[in-house]
């Protein structure tokens, strides 16, 4: 099928959450409401890999809305870096409602938990899908706007307390993405991803450009949370419900470092120098940050929130060390970090239910869950990038890159990324030691947790073992997108067609007599 | 300290607003009221292809229902505004979707002319439907942010001001 077939595909990912949110507001007895939102994050799981599927041929699919073409209307558009988003955000979407699904919560559920959580996957999908920087800052609000009610969703003190943190740290950045894009029109005069990248290549290495760009990093840095601006999370996703939590931690960040990969390879390429130093900088940082942010914690989702904040470091190093190689290998860890941070939460979830307390002291636990301490045992690999696991495979190949780079400040953030890997190694054994090992104490009570929790804790860590599994075709397919990320003018072509964009004349005003 | 007292929906017999007894405000309000509507309604109207549109006209009727329930310390409207909400976001949904399911782009809205005998040559768009969600929208969106917001009584003490 050609892409003009398929221009329907890149909208079904984000109208199947849309509409099946809007559907759930309804309030339907909760198997009706549980069937609809397993039926709907499937639906557009299904969607979602199609995507792939279409793509993996080097197709870029381009959806018009209200059939307006690019650069005027506004397109959502689908090459292999946006649809591999959108299947990891719809994974763990699936996995996200398949928890909340398991562990019922009345008073959320009445004030609608589940059409929340789908009008936050309809953003985020948007996000990944969209073609055009003003719609990006619209997807953004509407996953913010979902995202702030689930924040608070249940209202006790710490969620008021974490979520007022969090709203007014994204609506600043909310408010300077807005400016930044009035920048950039006033600068480029278009706001459509392929126009823009054509138009600041035609500009050449332009200082004006340099500092949209720079702004929008400033955006996309507080919205992935890196070093300076990432102090809201760590607070934020440990006080929310764990399936919101769950997929919070796994997504949202990298809806930032989505937009910083398209926004430094894609569109302003031309001027790299700046952006990449800057990325360096702050991913050495901020993985620094959030190794020791990990070792400091003793609650389980307050470690991994740490973690979280460390991976996003691993991705901005990648992303600053600016060689194909090194786009490659983090489009390859974008992946395992999604799978794991899911997988992690689902574990401390699980965990959590089990001993009744958010401490990770309760020792023994092995004997309740030897199951779940195997599970943790792949995750911690594969966050602190030990072999056998896929982190492993993904953090050696930044490695590697960062060294064939050779410049000293890619070096410092190399040693930075293997010293914070052994810190973060060294946080995974003190979860290990305080929960899993050692002699369980009678004065502890276990409870039963659900079986459909603790399965979506082993089906997110099958997820991750399959990475490890298939790491030959993940990083082929990583070397594919990098690929594609290096010569944006493919993906312009597929946006904007063949012919040069021609702006038509205004109409002329009849002068008045 | 006296309780404060408990948030109502703006239906049932809320605290009098401060101006409700001014009978100068009460009665240019009934014009105003009127006119407002009115116009908003002529925005909604046009908007798919001339200035205006649901966005506009929904914050030119919420200042009318605003404007009503300063006058006369009672909403207008006789439903909660929050069930607004779902329904205009469902109605615009449902409008972009029909085209979509028929294989055409998302949003595409279809238009004609039609000649009445009073009107003379018109043209309709489905986009006013859209609009008329967004209308909805917005009217319940910004009616629940300030009958919110009116109904914060100036003696209501909150946690820490003891």
């Amino acid at each position: 099928m050609t892409p003009a077939d398929l221009a329907w595909l890149p909208l079904a990912p984000i109208l199947t959450p849309l509409g099946v949110g809007l559907l759930l507001l309804v309030r339907w007895r909760r198997p009706v409401q549980v069937g609809l939102a397993l039926v709907g994050a499937l639906a557009g799981l299904l969607f979602a890999a199609g995507l792939v599927a279409a793509t993996s041929g080097g197709a870029v699919l381009v959806g018009s809305l209200g059939g307006w073409p690019a650069p005027f209307g506004i397109v959502m558009t689908a090459d292999r870096l946006a649809a591999w988003m959108s299947l990891l955000a719809a994974v763990s979407g699936v996995l996200a409602v398949w928890q909340a699904a398991a562990d019922p919560d009345p008073v959320r559920e009445k004030h609608h938990l589940f059409a929340l959580l789908f009008f936050l996957f309809a953003g985020v999908q948007m996000s990944f899908l969209t073609g055009d920087l003003f719609n990006l800052f619209v997807a953004f609000e509407v996953m913010l706007v979902a995202s702030y009610a689930l924040a608070v969703l249940g209202s006790t003190r710490e969620q008021l307390r974490e979520g007022f943190r969090y709203i007014v740290m994204n609506l600043v950045a909310s408010a300077l993405l807005v400016v930044t894009c009035g920048l950039t029109y006033g600068v480029l005069g278009t706001l459509n991803f392929a126009h823009l990248a054509q138009r600041s290549a035609e500009l050449g290495p332009n200082t004006t450009v340099t500092a949209v760009g720079v702004l929008l990093l400033i955006v996309f840095a507080a919205k992935s949370a890196l070093f300076p601006l990432g102090f809201w999370l760590p607070g934020t996703y440990p006080a929310l419900p764990p399936a919101v939590g769950a997929f919070f931690a796994a997504v949202l960040t990298k809806v930032g470092i989505y937009a910083l990969i398209r926004v430094f390879t894609t569109v302003f390429g031309q001027d790299p120098a700046l952006p990449n130093t800057l990325l360096l900088g702050l991913g050495a940082v901020t993985m620094l940050f959030g190794a020791f942010g990990a070792v400091s914690q003793r609650e389980w989702r307050r470690i991994f929130s740490f973690t979280v904040i460390s991976s996003v470091g691993y991705l901005a190093f990648g992303l600053g060390i600016g060689t194909p190689e090194a786009l490659r290998a983090s489009v390859a860890y974008l992946a395992v970090s999604v799978l794991v941070t899911a997988a992690l939460f689902a574990i401390a979830a699980v965990a959590e239910r089990a001993s009744g307390s958010r401490l990770v002291t309760v020792r023994g636990m092995i004997d309740f869950l030897p199951l779940l301490a195997a599970c943790f045992l792949l995750c911690a690999l594969t966050v602190a990038g030990l072999p056998p696991s896929g982190g492993f495979v993904a953090k050696y190949a930044l490695v590697q890159a960062g060294l064939a780079q050779g410049s000293p400040l890619a070096l410092v953030a190399v040693f930075s990324a293997l010293l914070a890997s052994l810190i973060l190694l060294y946080a995974m054994l003190g979860v290990w030691r305080g929960f899993f090992w050692g002699k369980h104490l009678v004065m502890f009570p276990v409870y039963q947790v659900p079986f459909g929790l603790r399965s979506a804790a082993y089906a997110a860590t099958a997820l991750v073992a399959g990475l490890t599994l298939f790491a030959g075709p993940l990083l082929g397919w990583a070397e594919a997108t990098a690929g594609e990320l290096r010569e944006p003018g493919r993906y312009v072509r597929g946006v904007l067609g063949d012919d040069p964009v021609v702006i038509p004349p205004p109409p002329t005003v009849p002068e008045e007599p | 300290m006296t309780r404060p007292p408990t948030p109502s929906t703006g239906r049932e017999a809320p605290a009098p607003a401060p101006l409700s007894g001014d009978p100068i405000l009460r009665s240019t309000s009934r014009a105003v009221f009127a006119l407002v509507l009115l116009f908003s309604f002529l925005l909604l109207w046009r908007g798919h292809n001339a200035p205006g549109g649901g966005f506009i006209a929904g914050l030119m009727t919420a200042c009318a229902l605003v404007l009503h329930r300063i006058a006369y310390g009672f909403s207008a409207l006789r439903l909660d505004p929050v069930r607004l909400i779902p329904w205009g976001l469902a109605l615009s949904f449902a409008t972009g979707l029909v085209p979509y399911l028929l294989g055409k782009p998302f949003l595409k809205s279809d238009y004609g002319y039609i000649t009445t005998a009073v009107t003379g040559e018109f043209e309709w768009a489905t986009a006013l439907l859209f609009d008329l969600g967004v209308f909805l929208l917005v009217v319940g969106a910004s009616l629940t942010i300030a009958y919110a917001l009116t109904e914060v009584a100036p003696q209501e003490t909150v946690e820490g001001d003891e």
